[in-house]
């Protein structure tokens, strides 16, 4: 078990480090120049160069990239004399902010989109899924499967302006979708996030309904489950305590990727509500060329990708002894 | 690493590719948690069960011509697919083509005059504001480009993912952990992000700087980048399979009659794994349909003068938010018609893969 | 049309479904009216330069106003530069100017659509002490006071002025300014040759400023007539040596004006609050009445307007200096009624121009049939229509006080076919890679196509504009730029625009480069004449140029359309800056 953690671990190093290096050779294949663009429009050659030095423009692209990685783990220090502690993810070209500083302003709105999205779309979807596959046929299990196709098929840009349209403006019922710490208040949080929650959840609870209502069906038809029929078990029992534990597992690991894509999804999500989360921060710094910015979210969102897929992998090892370890 | 010889209908570990690939919620995660269940179940594996002189290619055919959701969504594919690449044979008869502009029929601000934005005798379902194309034209044309682009994309993808996945698991030993490992690396990516980066950089390749941007152009630079962001759960699926082919009898025997790996992938490996690839290429096509229009709104993809769907909902969405008289009309047509696209491909490829696969639960 | 009452039905409808409310706020026919069109420019008057007496605080009241409460902006991005040295850009400069800090002069402007300029630190515009404007005098008010309380100095005033000269050596050997983004003009006057390095390695102060107690003198070598509208840009703003952070300046600069920054944290918010420092009696052009500003950073313009047209609860006190975007117009300007109090309209004084590439369009009777093409009408259509654009024909807008108007090419496209022989042309027109701008091409394809020019519409990476069209050696023939002059002169538009050497850092795009031109421009940016007798000159230099050179087509005049929360009052369309007037705002109910 320990060794399977640990090779686990060194590989996920090992990918972070490959997306880190990607990330950053793509940045410099980018036709348009950083420098010239924060120089402004009226700026000479000479003063292009000047902007691209003290940016550290002009390093070649390896010791760049070395200079990031000592950064994140023992800190910099730049020439202008700003003092980045680690883990400094590097400094915005435009204003000069430390991008550590960027990020964890930017994590909790992203994070509690997420979470928040999550928890209302899994309710939904194994709730959904798993009395659809009980009600087998009847009406509300065409109900779910319709619902949840449909779900898949709506595109959220077109989705979330329409609840943002009808219940912000047309009706005034809930305030306009905005970052208020948990810990400040609980309720102008949840307050400020229900719209972008209900339109991320409502087109993506169709994933755990599906999953859900196909596993439950599966365990339903397998063997153990005819046995506690014919034991006479009342369907309640069977249903809660044998079917929907037995399915569990794999719409754990399915809920623990959906996490994971729901972080990645920030970025429609958050334009939409114009929320500062990291996905908008990462849009914003691709179309702006702000090279740290980039890398930093990047690597935050392939961290919780490859984090996920680990505990995914875990749990399994531990929940299901039928998955052998090597 | 988990063990891939497991034979239960749990999900294995390697095979489980999440909706991480997808930045889109709804896009993606309909394709994964159906190829969850396909490695163990598809037939190739176990003929044995099966009806005698019929092959599984045979039977599965018999199944989707049986089943009423793919009658259905496959002649609703077919129609659409020949209303919009007979487009430019209605637009002789209807008097528009999508590219025809029609200043005159919008107002000072540059939208549509009239009712419903501009629906009349001439215009059935009106005008595009900004530089009044016939909408009935331009979603036609749309559905063409995309579906163009979409399919184009799942094969390259496809095929990529099936070769990758192939040789991956036939090869095995340290190739495999390679592969496996950037594969892994590969769904750590942002997709949406990198796409917004990769785009300039692919056209840049092309052009050698800034030029006119023609439709071909386009659709290369998003046939590219769907090419490198979406092979990968294909990839896996296959792996998964060759996995449990590469012992058995008939890939020994071309082994050991000295064939090459080239020989061994396509004429033995890949011809027995047709199933799970057809799947995979089926739900392929509905989420490459969604993610054009997802890159269309963040302001990718293919641009003016020729006709897209995301670009027009993104169009009809400002309207709606701008309160534009009859926007709301082209925001339901727009949006209902990728929607429509998305839903009818996603059912069919279902229906495709339940026919493939007997033991799944409709 | 969509009146309350109407408001009232969809809100009870919607209740029931999303379509149907849908259906009662869109089915409605579009007939194309919006009522009365938009305003025209008025004429400048020349009478512009104000008296000692107007130079004396306090500012006019706005009618109305009362003092208290907090106005939140909303803004897609923060302001560019807020270092006065490198301050340039409208938003910036109605935050810097406004709010943050003083200048030698200003404009005083009443809310009865005058403007004057007027002494600001100064008792008055500035004094010509030799009669041949060589020589100019400036005397600082008594009392004048920092957001700390200490006292604002002459010498402050000299050194914010030469630190804007401030220059640094880059690695190849060679001094680069270190602020190169602000307003030169004066800069260059003071220091034609380039040669002072700064006071961080240089003398303390510029060269021709001397300061004695109060006073401040500027001596150049040739007339500098318009010296009261240049002191006016925001290099002048006084700096003290000791609070000097360089480049942190730009996020916190100190304060001289009515509000001191708060809080700042770039891009994200930034909070102002009162200076108490500040008297307003020593203040002719600004007001204070609000008790605190926030800018909150990260809306798409499209959105902007969205949230402050819906004005829901709690959006009452919201404010922007986005114009409504092209989008939105038709709504808001046709529901106009419905936006009372908290609305504004006006031309602005930008001009946009599509440059056409003198370098690759030699033959000037091509570029003159380009010019007759081009379908202004057309283009007004697609740019979102007249409360968006308006037409404009000529090189100096009319918020240039000595404007001239001219058609000189009129759309004729039998003219344009003429002039090219019946031949058919080729041109690459580049545009920013928007929806917006490419809708814009695709419509310029179309018209130009009528006359035989075919056009091959070029997409360009909005990052990479300037980088692009700004490249004399660029293989582009088309492309928009805009421009506003820095004061209402046309020595402000003509040598950035049309001089030789603002080829290629300035915003010569045309790339025209005709010595006679150079030398007409030279001579009157130093006549001694006088802001009045040379202003009617330069109004008719545009008309000569155009009809000799035909460098750009122009192309429009920008309107501005800006509506905010209910909760907010005291909107004014500032002319000198040309956007919302945010000194004159206050909160109706704090």
């Amino acid at each position: 078990m320990l060794r399977f953690i640990i090779r686990r671990l060194l590989l996920a190093v090992l990918t972070l480090t490959m997306v880190s290096i990607i990330t950053f050779g793509l940045f410099f294949a980018v036709p348009a120049d950083p420098a010239r663009l924060q120089c402004g429009q009226r700026c000479t050659a000479e003063q292009v160069d000047a902007v691209r030095a003290n940016l550290g423009l002009d390093e070649p692209v390896h010791e760049q990239y070395v200079d990031f990685v000592k950064g994140i783990f023992v800190g910099r220090s730049y020439d202008n004399g700003t003092e980045c502690g680690a883990p400094c993810l590097g400094l915005l070209n435009v204003g000069g902010r430390e991008v550590t500083e960027v990020v964890a302003d930017a994590l909790p709105i992203t994070a509690s989109i997420a979470v928040g999205a999550w928890l209302i779309q899994m309710t939904l979807g194994i709730g959904l899924g798993a009395i659809a596959a009980i009600k087998r046929g009847r009406f509300i299990d065409k109900f779910a499967v319709g619902a949840s196709l449909v779900g898949a098929a709506t595109p959220l840009f077109f989705f979330g302006p329409m609840l943002l349209l009808i219940f912000r403006y047309e009706l005034e019922w809930l305030p306009q979708p905005a970052y208020v710490s948990p810990l400040q208040s609980i309720g102008d949080w949840m307050v400020g996030m229900i719209l972008p929650w209900l339109a991320v959840s409502l087109i993506g609870f169709a994933f755990e309904t599906r999953m859900t209502r196909s596993q439950m069906l599966e365990t339903l038809d397998e063997d153990f489950i005819r046995t506690s029929w014919a034991k006479g078990l009342r369907g309640r029992t069977v249903f809660g305590r044998h079917a929907l534990r037995a399915s569990i597992t794999p719409i754990a690991t399915s809920a623990g990727l959906s996490l994971a894509g729901l972080l990645g999804g920030a970025v429609v999500t958050e334009t939409i509500f114009g929320l500062n989360g990291l996905g908008k921060r990462a849009v914003d710094a691709v179309r702006a060329l702000e090279l740290s910015m980039v890398m930093a979210t990047v690597l935050i969102a392939a961290l919780f990708i490859v984090v996920s897929t680990l505990l995914v992998d875990l749990l399994y090892a531990v929940i299901d002894p039928r998955v052998r370890l090597s | 690493m988990s063990d891939v010889d497991k034979s239960s209908a749990t999900p294995h570990t390697e095979d489980t590719s999440g909706p991480q690939t997808s930045d889109m919620p709804g896009v993606e995660p309909v394709l994964v948690a159906d190829m969850d269940e396909e490695p163990t179940t598809a037939g190739v594996g176990k003929p044995a069960s099966e009806i005698v002189g019929r092959s599984p290619m045979q039977l599965a055919w018999l199944r989707l011509k049986r089943d009423r959701t793919a009658k259905v969504t496959g002649a609703l594919i077919v129609l659409m697919l020949v209303a919009a690449y007979g487009a430019p044979l209605w637009a002789l008869v209807y008097g528009y083509d999508a590219y025809d502009q029609n200043p005159d029929k919008l107002d000072g601000s540059a939208i549509p005059l009239g009712v419903l934005g501009g629906v009349s005798s001439e215009h059935w379902l009106g005008v595009v504001p900004g530089n009044g194309q016939d909408v009935l034209m331009t979603l036609l044309y749309g559905i063409r480009t995309s579906v163009s682009i979409a399919i184009v994309s799942a094969i390259v993808v496809v095929a990529i993912g099936a070769v990758i996945g192939a040789v991956s698991g036939y090869v095995g030993g340290w190739v495999d952990a390679v592969i496996s490992w950037f594969i892994d690396v590969m769904l750590s990516f942002p997709f949406l992000i990198f796409a917004l980066a990769i785009v300039p950089i692919v056209t840049n390749l092309i052009l050698g700087g800034p030029g006119a941007r023609p439709l071909w152009l386009s659709s290369t630079m998003l046939i590219v980048t769907f090419m490198v962001f979406f092979w990968m759960n294909t990839a896996r699926l296959v792996r998964g399979q060759v996995l449990s082919l590469r012992e058995r009898e008939f890939v020994e025997a071309a082994r050991a009659s000295g064939a090459g790996l080239g020989h061994i992938v396509f004429k033995q490996l890949l011809p027995n794994v047709w199933a799970p690839i057809l799947v995979s290429f089926s739900l392929m096509v509905p989420a490459l349909v969604a993610s054009e229009a997802y890159l269309a709104f963040l302001g990718i993809g293919v641009g003016e003068p020729h006709p897209d769907l995301g670009r027009l909902v993104s169009l009809a969405v400002g309207g709606v938010k701008a309160q534009q008289v009859g926007a709301w009309f082209l925001m339901m047509l727009s949006g209902g018609t990728i929607l429509l696209l998305v839903l009818t491909f996603n059912m069919f490829g279902d229906a495709v893969r339940d026919a493939l696969n007997p033991k799944s639960h409709k | 049309m969509r009146s309350k009452e109407l408001k009232r039905q969809a809100r009870f409808i919607a209740v029931g479904g999303v379509a149907m409310a849908l259906l009662v706020t869109g089915c409605a026919e579009n007939t194309g009216d919006n009522g009365e069109g938009a305003q025209e420019h008025e004429q400048n008057t020349l009478d512009i330069i104000g008296t000692a007496e107007d130079s004396v605080g306090p500012a006019t009241p706005v009618e109305g106003a009362v003092e208290g409460g907090e106005i939140t902006f909303i803004q897609n991005s923060d302001m560019a530069h807020l270092d006065p040295a490198r301050n340039y850009v409208s938003t910036s400069m109605m935050v810097g100017q406004g709010l943050l800090y003083r200048t030698l002069t200003g404009y005083r402007e009443d809310g009865d659509g005058s403007r004057k300029v007027v002494g600001d630190l100064a008792t008055d515009p500035g004094t010509d002490v030799n009669g041949d404007c060589t020589v100019w005098e400036y005397t600082l008010k008594d009392g004048l006071k920092y957001e700390d309380g200490t006292d604002i100095t002459a010498d402050h005033v000299a050194y914010g002025i030469s630190r804007a000269m401030a220059t640094e050596e880059n690695d190849e050997g060679e001094r680069v300014p270190m602020y190169p983004e602000g307003a030169q003009f004066l800069l260059d006057w003071l220091d034609p040759a380039n040669e002072y390095v700064g006071p961080y390695e240089g003398e303390e102060t510029a060269p021709g400023i001397a300061v004695d107690g109060n006073k401040i003198t500027f001596t150049f070598d040739s007339p500098r007539c318009e010296t009261p509208f240049a002191v006016a840009m925001p290099t002048t703003a006084p700096i003290p040596p000791d609070k000097d952070t360089k480049g942190e300046f730009d996020q916190m600069p100190f304060s001289s004006g009515p509000y001191k920054i708060e809080e700042r944290v770039f891009e994200e918010r930034t909070v102002l609050v009162r200076n108490e420092h500040w008297d307003a009696n020593t203040d002719p052009i600004r007001h204070a009445y609000v008790d605190s500003f926030v800018f909150e950073y990260g809306t798409q313009p499209e959105d902007i307007t969205t949230r402050l047209a819906a004005n829901a609860s709690g959006d009452e006190n919201l404010a922007t200096f986005t114009p409504v975007d092209s989008s939105q117009l038709s709504n808001i300007v046709g529901n106009k009624a419905e936006y009372e109090g908290r609305y504004l309209e006006g031309p602005r004084k930008y001009t946009s121009y599509l440059n056409i590439n003198m370098n690759r369009v030699t033959d000037l009777a091509v570029r003159q049939a380009i010019n007759h093409a081009f379908n202004r009408d057309r283009w007004v259509q697609v740019n979102g229509g007249e409360y968006s654009v308006l037409p404009n024909t000529t090189l100096m807008g009319p918020t240039v006080p000595g404007y001239v108007d001219y058609d000189v090419y009129p759309y004729d496209v039998e003219k344009a076919k003429e002039l090219l022989g019946g031949e058919t042309i080729q041109l690459r027109y580049a545009h920013a890679d928007t929806a917006t701008e490419g809708r814009i091409a695709a419509a310029m394809v179309d018209e130009f196509a009528k006359a035989g020019i075919e056009i091959e519409a070029v997409p360009i990476d909005p990052l990479d504009w300037y980088g692009q069209i700004a490249d004399p050696d660029n293989s582009f023939d088309l492309y928009w730029s805009s421009w506003g002059e820095d004061w209402p002169s046309g020595s402000t538009v003509f040598p950035p625009l049309y001089h030789s050497r603002s080829i290629p850092v300035e915003n010569n795009y045309p790339f025209i480069n005709v010595p006679e031109l150079d030398q007409k421009i030279e001579d009157l940016e130093s006549s001694s004449a006088g802001f009045e007798e040379t202003a009617a000159q330069w109004g008719e230099l545009g008309k000569e140029i155009m009809e000799k050179y035909a460098p750009v087509i122009p192309t429009d005049i920008a309107y501005g359309v800006w509506i905010s929360g209910s909760n907010v009052g005291g909107h004014y369309l500032s002319e000198n800056i040309s956007t919302l007037d945010v000194t004159k705002l206050f909160v109706r109910e704090p």
